[in-house]
């Protein structure tokens, strides 16, 4: 999720109304791999979304080249301890996770990026605030 | 006569990040009534 995420975040997560959960797609190969276990080594230092949103906004930068390197740079960005998330993404040591987060949403039949479940109500593709807004509201009066 | 007002309390949930008890990284309010799962690669 992207174009919308800021309008969700300010109206619904804010107030305490939704909880957003993130579950990483591995759809580009080694470069996803890296980028969101670099999330989850951010998410040690409490981190993990404002490593999620600085990766959305800088997504070109994740292309070509290798990332361990340009994520290395955008936790150092960040203000994040580096000699930690370095060892963290040196060692790989969420890898395990992420492929295990990925297959489990191939096993439940997510194949679209994004694909967005609230509550149980899939919103499929990229697709404008009212559509979630849609969703969301009935749920909160029920 | 001390009168006692109520107190409201305003949190944004938004400085509040945690991990899902199956590991997902969460943002918000734990205890929301409503959870979005979000599946989405960052490239």
């Amino acid at each position: 999720m992207l174009g919308t995420e800021p309008e969700i975040k300010a109206r619904y997560v804010k107030t305490g109304q939704v909880k957003l959960v993130f579950n990483p797609i591995l759809d580009h190969g080694d470069h996803s791999v890296q980028a969101h276990q670099a999330a989850e080594c951010a998410g040690e230092q409490s981190m993990f979304w404002p490593m999620h949103d600085r990766l959305f906004a800088e997504q070109g930068s994740l292309f070509g080249g290798d990332p361990r390197e340009v994520l290395k740079m955008h936790a150092a960005e960040l203000g994040l301890d580096s000699a930690a998330f370095n060892a963290c993404l040196d060692e790989q040591r969420y890898l395990e996770k992420v492929t295990a987060q990925d297959n489990y949403r191939r096993e439940i039949g997510i194949r679209t990026r994004p694909t967005l479940d609230i509550n149980g109500q899939l919103v499929v593709g990229p697709q404008p605030f009212p559509a979630f807004e849609a969703v969301i509201e009935p749920l909160l009066t029920q | 006569m001390v009168t006692e007002e109520a107190v409201v309390e305003t949190v944004d949930w938004l400085t509040n990040e945690g991990q899902t008890e199956d590991g997902f990284a969460f943002l918000g309010n734990p205890d929301a009534p409503i959870v979005l799962q979000d599946y989405s690669d960052f490239l």
